[in-house]
């Protein structure tokens, strides 16, 4: 392995507490940052399944009071964050626990930013906006995909403009992350599929990514390793704590990798996706990965080659567009055998919309550390195929 | 790797600000802000000290005081740990503490201002603003006490000072009302060695026209209000003393209506036209001991006021034009009516009816 890197890198990582049992440590955390009362963001789904009471019995059994927002779809919007943020200063809070998967999270790291920083969500858009730090923050992730928890993202819904704004600051990233994940065993099969082909997506990205760095390709290739091992076994058997905590590892893994060295084109184009047309991220990212893999495979096709022997695949035989066509192919596999087997134009894609989706997938702040810089017509290419 | 070689491209300077080279970027620290906060305190503390109203807050709680500034420190002469320390009430030996701590003790109100001396004595007095305060879960009392001890002296000495004025202009009054007094007698004497009665009686009316002003200056020393003098009062006290003066018990004297109140500058001329309105009736309304009445009747409407003279007798002379007045006494009676800015009406019929308007400032 060779050091190319004369350039400057920075690592940043929350605070973590990994393994069964971290989500009891949630009241004496919050009570340590401070806290006298918590706004605990979270959503419906997260509710049923019991993780959001779990969390408020250790806040209440620490002596410390709350409120609960809980007004939080999935791809969390403009709105949502605002009427959160009125609930924060109504209520005098003065920390914020988040639990569940990255919706709730995105959606507290922007209630954070509102009540720190003052304003509306949508002026903070983009890389470096933040002055103020925004209020403690715990996350307690309750899927093992969007990594929310340890990263300096946060994606928010303009509805208005119908695009996903990216918030990328390191002020964004949270104070602690305690991951248990007992709190996956109640992901449906599909919701497993997503979040583990999202951080299958964040490791691949993080680990192509012009930004990165050996202390980032070590998670991100850990990472991938782990997933390729462990997700099919997950939907398999559900409530087999040993899948689900490989899961839960691999995601907090690639979440490290893609905080630090940021996205790429994958990312770009399904957040344009999910602004106009509202649909699941994981998803996006699973049926986008191995057309941009193929794209973007000549600007990268060291780092591509060990993911493919990373995996399993034999890399060193044949030249680089067999060892494209091996990796293209496993990459596509493995999310029909996780069982996302449609296309983007199943979902309603069709080829009206995607002068507009490449449009904005190009001035989405992940494209600027992919590989390779696409043109417009780049895109709209790629799209056309994913259809 | 794709090396990207123009620097100066919007699309680099993303890129490190991604990788977190950016201005903001670093890792979330409350430190800048917490320093930020705390200089803004220090000088909030500073404008605190700097002032010199004495300010103490109490916690409700602890019952004591918690925090004092440089001002209550000089107030109390005690040194704020002094002030603050939890046994202070034991320790002090300062009358003036005990007189600070007990009002935070007796407060029934959310907030309040009391002037109370401090230690027991009566040099140093101060103005209390005491106002119940709750940060988080604590209960505070905040007192802000202000040194009036300066302005107390000076509100004394403007009190007496307004005494002196007051009983000097009563006595001023008082002395031009005698002297006035003095000269009607002299008058008195003067006209008691004249044999022609027409003379004599020129000489009452002069007597009566100053006694008219000196009952002004008798009414303005007995009245509360040393400015003002109320003109039904007046119009009493003038009407007996005209019907007395020209000797006509069989004339009945009714003043009746609202008060109406002229300060000394219009009381004059309004004294010396109802003077003359008066006399005249007195005089001529009724011959020959015949009985008779005269009705004064004060009314206010707004600021106007409307004096009515009327009497039940022979009437006005026919031949008498009122706006073109032979006599003095009606000469004055128009000349008084002008500069009162007043309207005056003359009515003959069943006797004689004078009506005065005027305005009133």
């Amino acid at each position: 392995m060779h050091f190319p890197i004369q350039e400057m890198r920075k690592f940043v990582a929350p605070e973590i507490v990994f393994g069964a049992g971290a989500l009891s440590l949630t009241g004496m955390y919050a009570r340590n940052l401070g806290a006298k009362k918590v706004l605990v963001v979270t959503d419906e789904g997260v509710q049923r399944a019991g993780w959001t009471g779990k969390a408020i019995q250790h806040i209440v059994g620490e002596g410390l009071s709350h409120t609960v927002f809980s007004d939080v779809t999935p791809n969390p919007r403009s709105g949502e964050v605002m009427s959160g943020a009125s609930l924060y200063q109504k209520e005098r809070c003065d920390a914020i626990v988040a639990v569940g998967g990255g919706s709730p999270i995105d959606c507290a790291k922007g209630i954070g930013t509102v009540v720190s920083n003052g304003g509306n969500i949508l002026e903070y858009e983009g890389v470096d906006r933040i002055a103020k730090p925004i209020p403690p923050l715990i996350c307690i992730p309750t899927t093992a995909g969007a990594a929310a928890d340890v990263s300096q993202f946060a994606i928010i819904s303009d509805t208005v403009r119908k695009v996903k704004i990216a918030l990328i600051s390191k002020t964004l990233v949270p104070d602690l992350a305690l991951i248990d994940a007992e709190t996956t065993t109640t992901m449906s099969a599909e919701l497993t599929a997503c979040t583990g082909l999202d951080a299958m997506t964040h490791a691949v990205e993080a680990f192509v990514s012009n930004a990165r760095f050996n202390l980032t390709d070590l998670y991100a290739l850990d990472s991938i390793r782990i997933i390729y091992n462990n997700l099919l076994q997950a939907i398999e058997e559900p409530e087999n704590i040993k899948y689900r905590t490989a899961m839960m590892l691999a995601c907090l893994e690639a979440g490290i990798a893609f905080s630090n060295a940021s996205l790429g084109a994958v990312h770009a184009m399904a957040h344009s996706l999910g602004g106009l047309l509202d649909l699941p991220h994981g998803a996006c990212n699973a049926m986008l990965l191995e057309w941009i893999v193929d794209f973007n495979y000549k600007a990268a096709a060291e780092q591509y080659s060990l993911i493919g022997s990373a995996i399993g695949l034999d890399m060193s035989a044949g030249d680089e567009d067999s060892g494209k066509k091996k990796l293209t192919d496993a990459i596509h596999d493995f999310r029909i055998r996780a069982g996302i087997n449609k296309t983007i134009g199943a979902l309603g894609v069709n080829l009206e919309h995607i002068r507009d989706l490449a449009a904005n997938a190009i001035s989405d702040p992940c494209m600027v550390t992919n590989p390779v810089t696409p043109t417009q017509n780049d895109i709209e290419r790629i799209y056309e195929r994913a259809l | 790797m794709n090396e990207h070689c123009d620097p100066s491209s919007e699309k680099d300077s993303l890129r490190l600000k991604i990788m977190g080279f950016g201005e903001l970027s670093l890792k979330k620290s409350y430190y800048p802000e917490l320093q930020q906060r705390i200089l803004q305190l220090e000088k909030f503390r500073t404008l605190l000290d700097r002032i010199n109203d004495a300010i103490f807050v109490f916690s409700e709680k602890e019952n004591r005081i918690i925090d004092v500034n440089d001002a209550a420190c000089h107030l109390l002469s005690c040194t704020s740990e002094e002030l603050t320390s939890a046994d202070a009430a034991q320790i002090s030996c300062n009358s003036s503490y005990h007189c600070i701590f007990k009002l935070f003790q007796n407060m029934n109100t959310d907030s309040d201002i009391v002037q109370t001396p401090l230690g027991g004595n009566d040099r140093q007095f101060v103005e209390i603003t005491r106002t119940k305060a709750t940060l988080g879960e604590e209960h505070y009392i905040v007192m802000i006490a202000r040194d009036i001890t300066e302005r107390k002296l000076a509100e004394k000495k403007l009190e007496s000072s307004l005494k002196e004025k007051v009983s000097l202009i009563n006595e001023i009054h008082h002395r031009v009302k005698n002297n006035m007094q003095i000269i009607s007698s002299l008058m008195n004497l003067q006209a008691s060695r004249l044999e022609d009665p027409q003379m004599q009686d020129v000489f009452q009316e002069c007597r009566a026209r100053v006694r008219s002003m000196a009952i002004i200056h008798e009414k303005l020393y007995a009245s509360e209000n040393l400015s003002k003098i109320d003109i039904k009062g007046y119009a009493a006290s003038l009407g007996s003393y005209l019907r007395g003066l020209y000797k006509k018990k069989n004339i009945n004297l009714i003043v009746e209506g609202e008060c109406v109140f002229l300060a000394i500058d219009r009381a004059v001329p309004c004294g010396l036209l109802l003077n003359e309105l008066i006399s005249n009736a007195v005089k001529h309304a009724f011959r020959d001991e015949k009985e008779g009445m005269i009705r004064v009747e004060l009314s206010m409407d707004g600021n106007r006021a409307s004096i009515t003279v009327n009497d039940n007798g022979s009437g006005f002379p026919e031949h008498i034009s009122f706006k073109e007045p032979s006599t003095l006494g009606l000469q004055l009676v128009n000349d008084l009516t002008e500069q009162l800015g007043a309207i005056m009406e003359l009515e003959r019929k069943e006797g004689t009816t004078f009506r005065l308007s005027m305005p009133v400032d």
